[in-house]
């Protein structure tokens, strides 16, 4: 299975093979350069993968790019409770890349039912409407970084599943959370980035030079 | 009785094609619209309730009240329907009607009462209609004759989907119904016309069924049936 690691060797080795017998290892580009562009290619693949589905109709979310935070506090400001994002993800249509937010409570804690994810315009359309009462259920709705509830949570923890490839959440010898079809696609778009070429079909090696 | 919630319905709905939580609200307009229509359509009458005549005869109608099925007087041990009289007027109080009014030069109040109901219409019957009923809606009242001896009147009346804890109940029959409506109404916001037109049949098949599952076929149906590819009536 790939780790970030192994996939920033093989760059680094296909850039070097790029750079051949021209190249030094002095101009070998250093792993700390390579996999912050990972994270990022990674994060644009999988957002590309995810919108072409709902384009076709079909919503297929690799379970493997749900990173997890647990144990985030709920606020209260001017009667509003909220949470923080502790990252950004993925942008998708109805805020999918918002995956879940989930109540936390007890000790050690345990997941309740998630909350009902809403956009802006419905919570500013519906909210004095029968519809708006979601069936006696709690909804959330995002502004910024700030994850609004639609009333008292009852809970001073959630839990958020967000769709991203996180570098904070793994270290470099962990599985790597993009799907292995996309794989060798990151790679040649990282080697494209990394040789000043930024379209997303990389000439061949042949042609490079 | 058995009931699911509509919450159910919809994760159930949703689950089936494909979708996340993301898109409850929308599928939640969707099933509230439909079970409106199907609560309307399939299945009417919902709530009966005793209504107290006061001295004007009349009472106000219930808050979850959207139309009338029947209106009921006791008589022993039995609920005997009473009649429409839409002869009934629609006054709101005795001052509103013109006193002064003459009518082939002589005092209106022989032909019409003091609340402006119409007292020709009994002129030579021996048992003249007394207890009519008629529905004023912009008046939110139900108003019976007002020489009506009644104090009580029992109104079946179809109102909103029923809630318990703001949790909307759905009956068993009509679920089916329900998600092919939804169906429907998703197709008709996102995809092309043989898919709405697929799924429309498909919603009134199921209503169809709905209707077949909780009452007897009738003569109403057997005609629809009959002429549902007809435009004109059968010429005798």
């Amino acid at each position: 299975m790939s780790t970030r690691l192994s996939i920033a060797e093989q760059i680094q080795r296909d850039y070097k093979r790029w750079l051949g017998e021209e190249g030094s290892l002095k101009e070998a580009i250093d792993r700390r350069e390579v996999f912050p562009l990972i994270n990022q290619v990674a994060n644009e693949l999988l957002g590309l993968q995810m919108q072409n589905g709902f384009k076709t109709g079909s919503i297929i979310i690799p379970s493997t790019i749900i990173a997890t935070y647990s144990n985030h506090a709920v606020k209260q400001e001017h009667g509003r409770y909220y949470a923080l994002l502790p990252v950004f993800p993925l942008s998708l249509p109805r805020n999918v890349g918002i995956f879940s937010v989930i109540p936390q409570s007890g000790a050690p804690l345990v997941d309740g039912k998630p909350f009902i994810p809403l956009t802006q315009e419905d919570w500013d359309l519906l909210r004095d409407t029968d519809e708006g009462l979601l069936e006696d259920q709690i909804g959330y709705y995002v502004e910024g970084r700030q994850v609004f509830f639609t009333k008292n949570p009852l809970v001073t923890v959630v839990k958020f599943k967000l769709l991203i490839s996180d570098p904070a959440l793994m270290g470099d010898g962990d599985p790597y959370p993009i799907t292995p079809e996309i794989e060798a696609t990151l790679i040649e778009r990282v080697l494209a980035i990394l040789k000043g070429n930024t379209s997303k079909q990389p000439t061949p090696k042949s042609q490079d030079r | 009785m058995v009931t699911i919630t509509l919450d159910e319905l919809i994760r159930k709905t949703l689950h089936k094609n494909g979708l996340p939580l993301h898109y409850y609200l929308p599928y939640l307009l969707f099933a509230k619209d439909g079970l409106k229509e199907l609560k309307f359509t399939v299945l009417p009458c919902d709530n009966t309730v005793e209504l107290t005549l006061d001295s004007r005869k009349e009472a106000t109608l219930p808050a979850d009240f959207v139309g009338e099925v029947a209106v009921y007087k006791a008589e022993g041990d039995k609920l005997i329907e009473l009649p429409h009289n839409y002869l009934i007027s629609t006054f709101d109080s005795p001052s509103a009607f013109p006193k002064e009014l003459q009518i082939n030069g002589a005092d209106a109040s022989t032909y019409i009462d003091e609340f402006g109901n119409d007292l020709a219409g009994d002129f030579g019957r021996i048992n003249p209609r007394t207890d009519g009923y008629r529905i004023i809606p912009e008046l939110n009242k139900i108003r019976l004759d007002n020489n009506s001896d009644l104090t009580k009147v029992y109104l079946k009346y179809v109102t909103l989907p029923k809630k318990t804890s703001n949790k909307t109940l759905v009956h068993p029959f009509i679920e089916p119904a329900l998600t092919a409506y939804i169906n429907w109404q998703v197709a008709f916001y996102t995809v092309n016309d043989r898919t709405v037109m697929l799924k429309r049949a498909e919603y009134y098949n199921q209503r169809r069924l709905a209707k077949i599952n909780l009452y007897k076929i009738n003569i109403t149906d057997i005609l629809t049936s009959f002429r549902m590819y007809h435009n004109q009536a059968v010429k005798s």
